[in-house]
């Protein structure tokens, strides 16, 4: 019987990596993103082409679906053509500038922003867009509004997503993602789970927090009186074991010293 | 020699942190500050008149840009100044960043727009007002927004970046909150889950029983009894209206929670115990101040 000894302790060490690392896998990072296409440069339209741009109600002649559809969106230089196309046609700069910013923001279905891989193919495209006024000085608006929009929208989906899976919050990419909004002023609102906040907490040394603000005003009486059963049993159970450890511990003493007498 | 400098610095670190620079004095006739007793609830209440223009607020939503912290900005800032009150205000995210738009002093220090309603404006010149981002109709006056212009902030990109640029130029303070009452009405999806302390931020009109006229108040109202949010706003909103007979334009949060900052002073610059905070200024992620010029 004596050599099954060692090896039922080398399988069990064995057993407990293989539960550790299967813990730890399911945090390990997929640390790099998959590349997104973004610009086919035979899908660009003309403005120039559609009628009545002219119209002082532009939003309802406008090709909207068309330029969705197209590359223009995708490219600055593009869309800045664009403004300036529609600016020479059509006086109400401010209702222009709107509608194109509607087309390549909120009504823009392009992005995944469930997908990593798309999130950080749309900061990095987001980002061509924060650039100094001085360049496009009359449409500069209109780029921060695009830059500021889907920061802030990459920002929230970050959010969204840690909210859905907590680990992913320990993930590389969101990680990286995240720390890219922070830089450009664009936080992600998201907060720590109840566990997180609790170690926090304690590393703070809030305990006025914890013990009363939280878990003594924060829940109802049910909880509480659940609460103190649980807290009685397991101390009358530590009791109990102690006493019961302590009386065999004593038993054995005597009984040796009995046997040695 | 050395010893005693370290020692004396020490003491400077764990004093300057505890307390607030300690505040001068105001005329008590703009603010009341009392217990009182409403259909078996208990309310600290920090009423602020609005007349004349001698109270005002101001926020310090984050840190500055030279990486200056909330407490440590704010006692620049205070030297001199009457103070009435300070109290957290706004969430902060687990990176100490403010959670919503966040535009501190005209600079911008978040652009994400959050899921609040309440978008609250604190003016440099020491008014505040609050807009409910679900009614898409935010006005404001001056910069380059031209007049009657109802911005959409959170659903449209060039209303927010015209408010951002418009904040900007007029050296605005704004932060999102939640908005639990607005133009006297409840947000019936207050949360019902939670139970603790509750305070809050309302501003409304009340009418003067000396001068018969209607004068805008200020009031923060503590209620020390443990209810949730929807339960702690109906309380409080219906011993305002029927109490004090206020119309309430806005009620927002200030959470006594994790943040719970609040240091509050009578006329004479002693700090009241009416309300008081749990934690130290130090510990302050953003800072809401009431004072008397």
């Amino acid at each position: 019987m004596k050599p099954k000894k060692p090896i039922l302790v080398l399988l069990s060490i064995a057993f407990l990596i293989f539960i550790l690392i299967i813990f730890l896998s399911s945090f390990a990072p997929n640390s790099s993103f998959k590349k997104i296409e973004l610009t086919n440069e035979n899908n660009y339209i003309q403005l120039v082409d559609f009628p009545n741009l002219e119209n002082t109600n532009l939003n309802s002649v406008f090709p909207h679906e068309e330029y969705i559809k197209s590359d223009n969106w995708k490219n600055l230089i593009k869309i800045n053509e664009d403004l300036n196309y529609i600016n020479s046609v059509n006086i109400n700069k401010f209702q222009n500038m709107d509608i194109i910013i509607k087309d390549i923001t909120v009504n823009n279905k392009f992005w995944n922003l469930s997908s990593l891989d798309s999130l950080n193919m749309l900061v990095k495209w987001a980002e061509t867009f924060n650039i100094d006024d001085k360049i496009f000085s009359e449409n500069s608006p209109a780029f921060r509004s695009i830059y500021n929009y889907w920061m802030g929208l990459v920002a929230k989906s970050l959010d969204n997503l840690i909210q859905n899976n907590y680990n992913l919050k320990f993930d590389f990419r969101v990680k990286y993602l995240r720390q890219r909004c922070i830089e450009t002023t664009h936080g992600t609102g998201t907060s720590d789970d109840g566990v997180t906040k609790i170690i926090t907490n304690i590393i703070d040394q809030k305990w006025h927090y914890l013990f009363v603000d939280r878990l003594w005003n924060a829940t109802s009486n049910l909880f509480k009186f659940i609460l103190i059963i649980i807290l009685i049993i397991t101390l009358v159970g530590y009791i109990l074991f102690f006493t019961y450890s302590y009386n065999l511990l004593y038993k054995l003493i005597n009984n040796k010293k009995t046997k040695t007498i | 020699m050395i010893k005693f400098n370290l020692i004396s610095f020490a003491l400077t670190l764990i004093w300057g942190n505890s307390t607030p620079e300690k505040p001068i004095k105001y005329d008590s006739k703009y603010v009341d500050i009392s217990t009182l007793e409403y259909k078996d609830h208990s309310y600290d209440v920090v009423s602020m008149s609005r007349k004349d223009n001698r109270i005002k607020a101001k926020y310090f939503g984050a840190k500055d840009y030279d990486n200056t912290s909330v407490p440590n900005r704010y006692k620049q800032w205070a030297i001199g100044k009457n103070i009435i009150c300070l109290t957290s205000a706004g969430y902060m995210d687990d990176k100490y960043i403010p959670v919503g738009l966040t535009i501190d002093n005209g600079i911008l220090v978040n652009g994400t727009i959050a899921v609040f309603d309440g978008l609250v404006i604190v003016y440099a010149t020491g008014g505040v007002v609050a807009s409910n981002l679900k009614n898409a109709d935010l006005t404001v006056t001056g910069g380059n927004i031209p007049a009657g212009t109802k911005l959409d902030i959170k659903n449209n990109a060039f209303h927010l970046q015209q408010f951002i640029e418009w904040a900007e130029s007029q050296k605005a303070t704004v932060f999102q909150t939640h908005l639990f009452v607005y133009k006297n009405v409840l947000d019936q999806k207050t949360e019902k889950t939670v139970y603790r302390e509750r305070r809050f931020l309302t501003v409304g009109t009340m009418l003067n029983k000396t001068t018969k006229e209607s004068e805008v108040k200020h009031i923060i109202i503590n209620s020390p009894s443990s209810s949730t949010l929807y339960d702690g706003c109906k309380r409080s909103l219906d011993f305002l209206n029927t109490y004090k007979n206020m119309e309430v334009t806005f009620m927002i949060n200030l959470d006594p929670g994790a943040q719970n900052v609040f240091f509050l002073y009578d006329s004479e610059g002693k700090e009241s115990e009416v309300i008081k905070g749990t934690l130290p200024i130090s510990s302050a992620a953003n800072l809401l101040v009431y004072y008397y010029e």
